[in-house]
Protein backbone atom coordinates (compact mmCIF):
# COMPACT_ATOMS: atom_id res chain seq x y z
CA UNK A 1 0.00 0.00 0.00
CA UNK A 2 1.17 3.62 -0.89
CA UNK A 3 0.81 6.22 1.53
CA UNK A 4 -0.89 9.63 -0.61
CA UNK A 5 2.48 12.49 -0.43
CA UNK A 6 1.42 15.83 1.37
CA UNK A 7 0.24 18.46 2.51
CA UNK A 8 1.07 20.69 -0.57
CA UNK A 9 -0.46 24.06 -2.04
CA UNK A 10 -1.51 24.91 -5.85
CA UNK A 11 -0.35 28.94 -5.52
CA UNK A 12 -2.53 29.99 -8.18
CA UNK A 13 -5.14 31.83 -5.39
CA UNK A 14 -2.34 33.18 -3.64
CA UNK A 15 0.56 34.32 -6.10
CA UNK A 16 0.32 38.54 -5.98
CA UNK A 17 1.98 41.41 -6.23
CA UNK A 18 2.84 41.86 -2.36
CA UNK A 19 5.69 40.08 -0.58
CA UNK A 20 5.65 36.95 0.43
CA UNK A 21 3.27 36.45 -2.28
CA UNK A 22 5.30 38.04 -5.22
CA UNK A 23 8.42 35.55 -5.82
CA UNK A 24 8.69 31.99 -5.79
CA UNK A 25 11.16 32.64 -3.42
CA UNK A 26 9.40 34.29 -0.74
CA UNK A 27 5.97 32.24 -1.68
CA UNK A 28 7.60 29.06 -1.07
CA UNK A 29 9.14 30.09 2.26
CA UNK A 30 5.68 31.16 3.60
CA UNK A 31 4.10 28.17 2.30
CA UNK A 32 6.78 25.90 3.86
CA UNK A 33 6.52 27.62 7.10
CA UNK A 34 3.01 26.34 7.17
CA UNK A 35 4.10 23.27 7.13
CA UNK A 36 3.70 22.17 3.68
CA UNK A 37 5.57 20.12 2.09
CA UNK A 38 5.32 20.67 -2.24
CA UNK A 39 3.81 23.45 -3.98
CA UNK A 40 1.60 23.32 -7.46
CA UNK A 41 2.84 25.59 -9.50
CA UNK A 42 0.85 28.08 -11.84
CA UNK A 43 2.90 27.78 -15.20
CA UNK A 44 1.28 31.20 -16.59
CA UNK A 45 2.34 33.52 -13.38
CA UNK A 46 5.30 35.52 -14.76
CA UNK A 47 5.73 36.12 -11.21
CA UNK A 48 6.42 32.82 -10.00
CA UNK A 49 7.65 30.74 -13.09
CA UNK A 50 8.95 31.22 -16.33
CA UNK A 51 7.11 28.49 -18.81
CA UNK A 52 9.42 29.30 -22.11
CA UNK A 53 12.14 29.05 -20.14
CA UNK A 54 11.57 26.13 -18.35
CA UNK A 55 10.92 24.19 -21.37
CA UNK A 56 14.44 25.09 -23.07
CA UNK A 57 16.85 25.29 -19.86
CA UNK A 58 17.60 22.85 -17.32
CA UNK A 59 19.57 24.63 -15.60
CA UNK A 60 16.54 27.15 -14.84
CA UNK A 61 14.75 24.11 -13.70
CA UNK A 62 17.37 23.13 -11.38
CA UNK A 63 17.14 26.94 -10.07
CA UNK A 64 13.63 26.10 -9.58
CA UNK A 65 14.34 23.25 -7.33
CA UNK A 66 16.78 24.69 -5.59
CA UNK A 67 14.84 27.54 -4.36
CA UNK A 68 12.22 25.12 -3.10
CA UNK A 69 15.08 22.35 -1.53
CA UNK A 70 16.06 25.48 0.01
CA UNK A 71 13.02 26.04 2.26
CA UNK A 72 12.56 22.27 2.49
CA UNK A 73 10.01 21.85 -0.03
CA UNK A 74 10.42 18.92 -2.69
CA UNK A 75 12.23 19.88 -5.54
CA UNK A 76 10.70 17.41 -8.20
CA UNK B 1 7.28 20.75 -7.04
CA UNK B 2 4.51 18.18 -6.96
CA UNK B 3 3.14 19.65 -10.45
CA UNK B 4 2.87 22.57 -12.74
CA UNK B 5 -0.48 23.62 -14.08
CA UNK B 6 -1.75 25.03 -17.56
CA UNK B 7 -5.44 25.52 -16.26
CA UNK B 8 -5.55 28.78 -18.10
CA UNK B 9 -3.77 27.71 -21.27
CA UNK B 10 -5.97 24.64 -21.28
CA UNK B 11 -9.36 26.61 -21.43
CA UNK B 12 -7.73 28.33 -24.46
CA UNK B 13 -7.59 24.82 -26.52
CA UNK B 14 -10.92 25.24 -26.84
CA UNK B 15 -13.58 27.68 -26.35
CA UNK B 16 -16.99 28.38 -27.87
CA UNK B 17 -17.49 31.93 -29.06
CA UNK B 18 -20.06 32.60 -26.49
CA UNK B 19 -16.86 32.84 -24.01
CA UNK B 20 -14.69 34.42 -26.30
CA UNK B 21 -14.26 37.89 -24.95
CA UNK B 22 -14.55 36.51 -21.18
CA UNK B 23 -11.63 33.85 -21.80
CA UNK B 24 -9.47 36.47 -23.95
CA UNK B 25 -7.94 37.79 -20.65
CA UNK B 26 -6.36 34.12 -20.01
CA UNK B 27 -4.25 34.97 -23.30
CA UNK B 28 -0.75 36.58 -24.02
CA UNK B 29 -1.68 40.21 -25.04
CA UNK B 30 -0.30 39.49 -28.78
CA UNK B 31 -3.13 37.23 -29.29
CA UNK B 32 -6.33 38.57 -27.52
CA UNK B 33 -9.21 39.10 -29.69
CA UNK B 34 -7.90 37.36 -32.37
CA UNK B 35 -9.20 33.40 -31.80
CA UNK B 36 -7.34 31.35 -34.21
CA UNK B 37 -3.95 32.57 -32.85
CA UNK B 38 -5.29 32.53 -29.26
CA UNK B 39 -6.07 28.70 -29.85
CA UNK B 40 -2.64 28.25 -31.50
CA UNK B 41 -0.39 29.81 -28.49
CA UNK B 42 -2.59 27.97 -25.99
CA UNK B 43 -1.28 24.42 -28.06
CA UNK B 44 2.35 26.15 -27.89
CA UNK B 45 1.90 26.50 -24.10
CA UNK B 46 0.75 22.78 -23.84
CA UNK B 47 3.74 21.21 -25.76
CA UNK B 48 5.70 23.71 -23.15
CA UNK B 49 4.75 22.56 -20.30
CA UNK B 50 5.33 18.82 -21.20
CA UNK B 51 9.00 19.69 -21.82
CA UNK B 52 8.92 22.15 -18.76
CA UNK B 53 7.45 18.84 -17.01
CA UNK B 54 10.38 16.45 -18.04
CA UNK B 55 13.14 19.18 -17.18
CA UNK B 56 11.44 19.63 -13.37
CA UNK B 57 11.55 16.07 -13.35
CA UNK B 58 7.81 15.75 -12.99
CA UNK B 59 5.08 12.48 -13.88
CA UNK B 60 2.25 14.53 -13.74
CA UNK B 61 0.80 18.06 -15.14
CA UNK B 62 -2.77 19.59 -14.14
CA UNK B 63 -5.14 21.34 -17.39
CA UNK B 64 -8.11 22.05 -17.97
CA UNK B 65 -9.84 20.71 -21.37
CA UNK B 66 -11.48 23.71 -22.77
CA UNK B 67 -15.29 23.62 -23.80
CA UNK B 68 -16.91 23.52 -26.91
CA UNK B 69 -20.66 22.33 -26.17
CA UNK B 70 -20.88 23.60 -22.49
CA UNK B 71 -23.53 26.42 -23.66
CA UNK B 72 -25.54 23.68 -24.53
CA UNK B 73 -25.38 21.59 -21.43
CA UNK B 74 -29.16 21.93 -20.77
CA UNK B 75 -31.38 20.30 -23.67
CA UNK B 76 -33.41 22.80 -24.00
CA UNK B 77 -33.94 24.35 -26.58
CA UNK B 78 -33.61 20.70 -28.11
CA UNK B 79 -29.83 20.00 -29.09
CA UNK B 80 -29.31 19.14 -32.59
CA UNK B 81 -28.67 15.47 -33.32
CA UNK B 82 -24.67 15.12 -33.60
CA UNK B 83 -24.10 18.32 -32.16
CA UNK B 84 -22.33 16.86 -28.60
CA UNK B 85 -20.72 13.99 -30.88
CA UNK B 86 -19.13 16.83 -33.28
CA UNK B 87 -18.19 18.82 -30.18
CA UNK B 88 -16.23 15.92 -28.61
CA UNK B 89 -14.14 14.74 -32.20
CA UNK B 90 -12.98 18.06 -32.34
CA UNK B 91 -11.87 18.68 -28.90
CA UNK B 92 -10.06 15.08 -28.96
CA UNK B 93 -8.95 15.89 -32.73
CA UNK B 94 -7.52 19.25 -30.75
CA UNK B 95 -5.87 17.33 -27.78
CA UNK B 96 -4.61 14.19 -29.84
CA UNK B 97 -1.44 15.86 -30.45
CA UNK B 98 -0.75 17.07 -27.08
CA UNK B 99 -0.99 13.99 -25.27
CA UNK B 100 1.49 12.85 -27.64
CA UNK B 101 3.54 15.41 -26.83
CA UNK B 102 3.33 14.53 -22.51
CA UNK B 103 3.58 11.04 -23.93
CA UNK B 104 7.11 11.57 -25.07
CA UNK B 105 7.60 13.79 -22.15
CA UNK B 106 6.83 10.94 -19.70
CA UNK B 107 3.95 13.08 -18.09
CA UNK B 108 0.49 12.28 -17.26
CA UNK B 109 -1.74 15.15 -18.62
CA UNK B 110 -4.55 15.01 -16.17
CA UNK B 111 -7.62 17.18 -16.66
CA UNK B 112 -9.28 19.29 -13.84
CA UNK B 113 -13.34 17.59 -14.22
CA UNK B 114 -14.66 21.41 -13.79
CA UNK B 115 -17.82 23.08 -14.69
CA UNK B 116 -17.58 24.69 -17.25
CA UNK B 117 -15.34 22.43 -19.72
CA UNK B 118 -16.79 19.95 -21.59
CA UNK B 119 -15.14 16.87 -19.36
CA UNK B 120 -17.30 17.69 -16.09
CA UNK B 121 -18.37 14.41 -14.86
CA UNK B 122 -17.57 10.71 -15.20
CA UNK B 123 -19.27 10.71 -18.31
CA UNK B 124 -17.78 13.25 -20.10
CA UNK B 125 -14.38 12.12 -19.58
CA UNK B 126 -15.27 8.49 -20.81
CA UNK B 127 -16.67 10.68 -24.04
CA UNK B 128 -13.20 12.44 -24.63
CA UNK B 129 -10.79 9.07 -23.54
CA UNK B 130 -12.62 7.12 -26.24
CA UNK B 131 -12.08 9.43 -29.06
CA UNK B 132 -8.14 9.98 -27.97
CA UNK B 133 -8.64 6.32 -27.89
CA UNK B 134 -7.87 5.29 -24.91
CA UNK B 135 -4.70 7.45 -24.68
CA UNK B 136 -2.11 6.22 -22.08
CA UNK B 137 -1.35 9.87 -21.05
CA UNK B 138 -4.81 11.02 -20.43
CA UNK B 139 -5.81 11.26 -16.49
CA UNK B 140 -7.71 13.15 -14.23
CA UNK B 141 -7.18 15.73 -11.95
CA UNK B 142 -9.87 14.76 -9.01
CA UNK B 143 -11.74 17.75 -6.88
CA UNK B 144 -14.35 16.90 -4.65
CA UNK B 145 -15.98 20.12 -4.58
CA UNK B 146 -16.87 20.12 -8.41
CA UNK B 147 -19.12 16.70 -7.70
CA UNK B 148 -20.83 18.36 -4.37
CA UNK B 149 -22.09 20.55 -6.37
CA UNK B 150 -23.91 18.96 -8.92
CA UNK B 151 -24.68 16.09 -6.69
CA UNK B 152 -22.47 13.04 -8.38
CA UNK B 153 -21.27 10.58 -5.85
CA UNK B 154 -17.34 11.76 -5.36
CA UNK B 155 -16.57 8.28 -3.62
CA UNK B 156 -18.39 6.15 -6.14
CA UNK B 157 -16.49 8.00 -8.52
CA UNK B 158 -12.82 7.00 -7.26
CA UNK B 159 -14.02 3.32 -6.99
CA UNK B 160 -14.89 3.70 -11.08
CA UNK B 161 -12.30 5.86 -11.83
CA UNK B 162 -9.17 5.28 -9.50
CA UNK B 163 -7.11 3.62 -12.56
CA UNK B 164 -7.10 7.37 -14.12
CA UNK B 165 -7.05 9.78 -11.35
CA UNK B 166 -3.49 10.70 -10.94
CA UNK B 167 -4.14 14.03 -9.39
CA UNK B 168 -5.88 15.44 -6.64
CA UNK B 169 -7.07 19.14 -4.93
CA UNK B 170 -8.27 18.86 -1.80
CA UNK B 171 -11.16 21.55 -1.93
CA UNK B 172 -13.94 22.01 0.10
CA UNK B 173 -17.53 22.56 -0.97
CA UNK B 174 -21.50 22.84 0.57
CA UNK B 175 -24.69 22.44 -1.25
CA UNK B 176 -27.67 24.33 0.35
CA UNK B 177 -30.20 23.65 -1.31
CA UNK B 178 -33.63 25.82 -0.67
CA UNK B 179 -37.28 26.33 -2.01
CA UNK B 180 -35.82 28.79 -3.96
CA UNK B 181 -32.73 27.54 -5.64
CA UNK B 182 -30.60 24.71 -6.04
CA UNK B 183 -27.92 23.60 -7.98
CA UNK B 184 -28.58 26.22 -10.82
CA UNK B 185 -27.88 28.99 -8.23
CA UNK B 186 -30.64 31.56 -9.48
CA UNK B 187 -27.26 33.65 -10.90
CA UNK B 188 -26.76 34.80 -7.23
CA UNK B 189 -23.13 35.67 -6.19
CA UNK B 190 -20.70 32.94 -4.51
CA UNK B 191 -22.11 34.09 -1.16
CA UNK B 192 -25.34 33.89 -1.70
CA UNK B 193 -25.61 30.49 -3.97
CA UNK B 194 -27.03 27.38 -2.46
CA UNK B 195 -23.59 25.29 -3.79
CA UNK B 196 -20.55 26.95 -2.76
CA UNK B 197 -16.48 26.75 -1.96
CA UNK B 198 -15.34 26.55 1.55
CA UNK B 199 -11.95 25.87 3.29
CA UNK B 200 -10.84 22.76 4.53
CA UNK B 201 -13.55 21.55 6.89
CA UNK B 202 -15.76 24.09 6.90
CA UNK B 203 -18.09 22.33 3.81
CA UNK B 204 -19.77 18.86 3.45
CA UNK B 205 -17.01 16.52 1.90
CA UNK B 206 -16.06 13.74 3.44
CA UNK B 207 -12.54 13.47 3.40
CA UNK B 208 -11.97 10.77 5.63
CA UNK B 209 -13.58 8.70 3.06
CA UNK B 210 -11.55 10.00 0.30
CA UNK B 211 -8.63 9.83 1.83
CA UNK B 212 -9.77 6.02 2.78
CA UNK B 213 -10.52 5.12 -0.96
CA UNK B 214 -6.85 6.76 -2.07
CA UNK B 215 -5.03 4.30 0.51
CA UNK B 216 -7.06 1.85 -0.50
CA UNK B 217 -6.43 2.50 -4.32
CA UNK B 218 -2.67 2.85 -3.55
CA UNK B 219 -2.63 6.48 -4.95
CA UNK B 220 0.80 7.58 -5.08
CA UNK B 221 0.20 11.22 -5.99
CA UNK B 222 -0.05 14.16 -3.58
CA UNK B 223 -3.11 15.77 -1.81
CA UNK B 224 -2.68 19.29 -2.94
CA UNK B 225 -4.85 21.94 -1.16
CA UNK B 226 -6.51 24.19 -3.56
CA UNK B 227 -8.10 27.17 -1.73
CA UNK B 228 -11.20 28.88 -3.11
CA UNK B 229 -13.69 30.41 0.10
CA UNK B 230 -16.47 33.27 -0.30
CA UNK B 231 -15.91 33.79 3.19
CA UNK B 232 -12.67 32.76 4.72
CA UNK B 233 -9.55 34.79 4.61
CA UNK B 234 -7.20 33.17 2.21
CA UNK B 235 -3.85 32.91 4.95
CA UNK B 236 -6.07 31.33 7.80
CA UNK B 237 -7.79 29.22 4.94
CA UNK B 238 -3.39 27.98 4.18
CA UNK B 239 -2.56 27.98 7.34
CA UNK B 240 -6.01 25.62 8.84
CA UNK B 241 -5.51 23.61 5.31
CA UNK B 242 -2.04 22.28 6.01
CA UNK B 243 -3.05 21.26 9.44
CA UNK B 244 -6.20 19.50 8.10
CA UNK B 245 -4.73 17.86 5.30
CA UNK B 246 -2.05 16.69 7.63
CA UNK B 247 -4.66 15.40 10.15
CA UNK B 248 -6.36 12.94 7.07
CA UNK B 249 -3.38 11.68 5.46
CA UNK B 250 -3.17 7.66 6.31
CA UNK B 251 0.04 6.65 6.61
CA UNK B 252 -0.76 2.72 5.31
CA UNK B 253 0.09 -0.01 7.38
CA UNK B 254 3.16 -2.72 6.75
CA UNK B 255 1.24 -5.48 7.75
CA UNK B 256 -2.44 -6.77 8.70
CA UNK B 257 -3.78 -6.05 11.76
CA UNK B 258 -4.93 -9.62 12.56
CA UNK B 259 -1.21 -11.01 11.91
CA UNK B 260 -0.48 -11.23 15.26
CA UNK B 261 -3.32 -13.89 15.73
CA UNK B 262 -2.11 -15.47 12.51
CA UNK B 263 -1.00 -19.25 11.71
CA UNK B 264 1.66 -20.57 9.44
CA UNK B 265 0.55 -21.74 6.13
CA UNK B 266 0.06 -25.58 6.14
CA UNK B 267 -1.29 -26.66 2.71
CA UNK B 268 -1.82 -30.30 4.49
CA UNK B 269 -3.64 -28.49 7.55
CA UNK B 270 -5.58 -26.65 5.08
CA UNK B 271 -7.07 -29.42 3.13
CA UNK B 272 -7.68 -31.54 6.89
CA UNK B 273 -10.00 -28.47 7.18
CA UNK B 274 -11.85 -28.19 4.42
CA UNK B 275 -12.07 -32.49 4.75
CA UNK B 276 -10.08 -32.81 1.82
CA UNK B 277 -7.45 -35.56 3.24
Amino acid sequence: MKTIKGPAIFLAQFAGDEAPFNSLDNITKWAAGLGFKGVQIPSWDARLFDLAKAAESKSYCDDVAATLDKHGLQGD
Amino acid sequence: MTELSTHLQGQLVAVNPAYDALFDQFAAEEVRGNPGERQKWAVNQLMLAAKASRNLGLTEHATFSGALAWPYLYPWPQRPAGLVETAFDELAKRWLPILNAFDAAGVNLCYEIHPGEDLHDGVTFEMFLERVKNHSRCHMLYDPSHYVLQVLDYLDNIDIYHERIKMFHVKDAELNPTGRQGVYGGYQSWVDRAGRFRSLGDGQVDFDGIFSKFAQYDFEGWAVLEWECCLKHPEDGAREGAEFIQSQIIRVTERSFDDFAGAETDDEANKALLGLT
